[in-house]
């Protein structure tokens, strides 16, 4: 099923039909366990963040309109969010991001971002930046990191810091420009 | 910082990179409804999910599957019930109208108390599994009202930044005729209006539960709060509060 496709599933997630949910898996399930297990690195706890997540979706399901929003955008918000706050809480450190998975931020928007070659994009894309403009983006996506953690973390200027994430996210929108 | 210094740090915000200080500024900013940094903010959301994808592709095990939709599965014999409920009552009593057109009206009339029934039926389970979920969540906070008084109600309030707040209460009566319980948020802000919080009933029993599913600003709220209103709601509280819970965060 391409994920534009997600009117019907989610109509079945607000009547509360678990068939629904087993629709919305098998269109997700393996992006998200793959999300999830890149962050935490961990078998075991990727399923029990896996099944937190869907259980997010259900429960949430109801405020989302997916014919004028993004569906997977929603979902892999979530699921980065569970994800991050189980690495960070693991490391006793605050996440200050929940409220971006509102599945309002991800309605009235132009189109589905997520295509059919969305992944290519991206890949390409992470091509262009430097080792250390990548290294910035993922320590921000993938560990949940501030700028001054990641200063910490290399023993870098927070400043420096700050210029290679700007330049690395221009390039990513120049990148995926034509996406949204 | 003006839209355009902001613009910069969408995506940032987006990813949670900002110090706290920052990613504040901007929540402050969107709270003030500025339709320019609402669709940049969105627009970043998007660039940021998309870096998912640039996590190598693993096959989650074939248990998983089962694992989550079993997890959402308990309800479906209740809910199957009350499908297979509706659907025979609907075909026996079109039968019966078909055979005793005489009868159709009043059998018409107990086939909407039936999906009337259903309705409200569906509508509490919803409540009661938004309310758990809720009540689950390990950052969500519990306040007390009620306690130290002498008089009713009494009772306790959970409240989420993404959640939103959950409100069980005791020893509230039934709103009179024409009238109806509203909840509030109480900001912080000297000046700033309370913001309403969704209508709800008490039962004859004095017992009540209302979920409000939005999120909330937990440091810039000061309070929760119920007053009495006119049937239909008001834009601001028109009468004492009958239930304040200071938010205390």
């Amino acid at each position: 099923m391409l994920v534009a496709d997600c009117s019907g599933v989610f109509e079945g997630l607000r009547r509360r039909d678990p068939q629904a949910m087993a629709q919305l898996y098998e269109t997700f399930g393996r992006l998200v366990y793959s999300l999830i297990y890149r962050i935490v690195e961990d078998p075991g706890v990727a399923e029990d963040l896996v099944q937190e997540t869907f259980l997010r979706l259900w429960n949430q399901a109801h405020r989302f309109k997916p014919e004028r929003g993004s569906p997977s955008a929603w979902v892999l918000t979530v699921a980065r969010n569970r994800a991050i706050d189980w690495k960070r809480s693991a490391a006793g450190k605050s996440w200050e991001s929940y409220e971006l998975e509102d599945p309002a931020h991800f309605t009235d928007l132009e189109a589905e971002l997520i295509q059919s070659d969305q992944a290519s994009r991206v890949r390409r894309a992470m091509e262009k930046l430097n080792d250390k403009q990548r290294g910035v983006i993922e320590m921000a996506y993938f560990e949940g990191l501030t700028q001054s953690e990641m200063a910490e973390r290399t023993g870098q200027p927070l400043g420096t810091i700050k210029t290679w994430a700007r330049a690395a996210l221009q390039t990513l929108r120049q990148e995926l420009a034509g996406a949204s | 910082m003006s839209c355009q210094e902001l613009r910069e740090l969408y995506e940032l915000y987006a990813l949670g990179a900002l110090e706290a200080p920052e990613h504040r500024e901007i929540d402050e900013h969107l709270a003030r409804n500025c339709p320019q940094c609402a669709a940049g903010v969105k627009r970043a959301g998007l660039l940021a999910a998309s870096l998912a994808f640039s996590a190598p592709a693993v096959e989650p095990p074939g248990r998983l599957k089962k694992r989550v939709v079993a997890s959402v599965t308990p309800a479906a014999p209740k809910a199957a019930w009350l499908i297979f409920a509706w659907a025979t009552a609907a075909a026996v009593l079109l039968a019966a109208a078909l055979w005793y057109g005489a009868a159709a009206r009043r059998l018409e009339t107990q086939l909407t108390q039936v999906r009337t029934l259903h309705g409200e039926l569906e509508a509490r389970n919803r409540l009661f599994v938004d309310a758990l979920a809720l009540v689950n969540l390990p950052d969500a906070r519990q306040l007390v009202f009620g306690g130290a008084d002498p008089l009713p109600p009494r009772g306790r309030i959970w409240v989420h930044p993404q959640r939103g707040v959950l409100l069980l209460a005791a020893r509230l009566p039934a709103a009179p005729a024409g009238k109806i319980y509203e909840m509030w948020i109480v900001p912080k802000a000297a000046g700033a209006k309370p913001r309403p919080a969704g209508l709800f009933q008490s039962s004859q029993a004095g017992e009540a539960t209302h979920v409000w599913a939005e999120p909330l600003d937990l440091a810039g709220t000061a309070a929760i709060a119920v007053t009495l209103e006119p049937e239909g709601g008001a834009p601001e509280p028109t009468s004492t509060p009958i239930i304040v819970a200071a938010a205390g965060l």
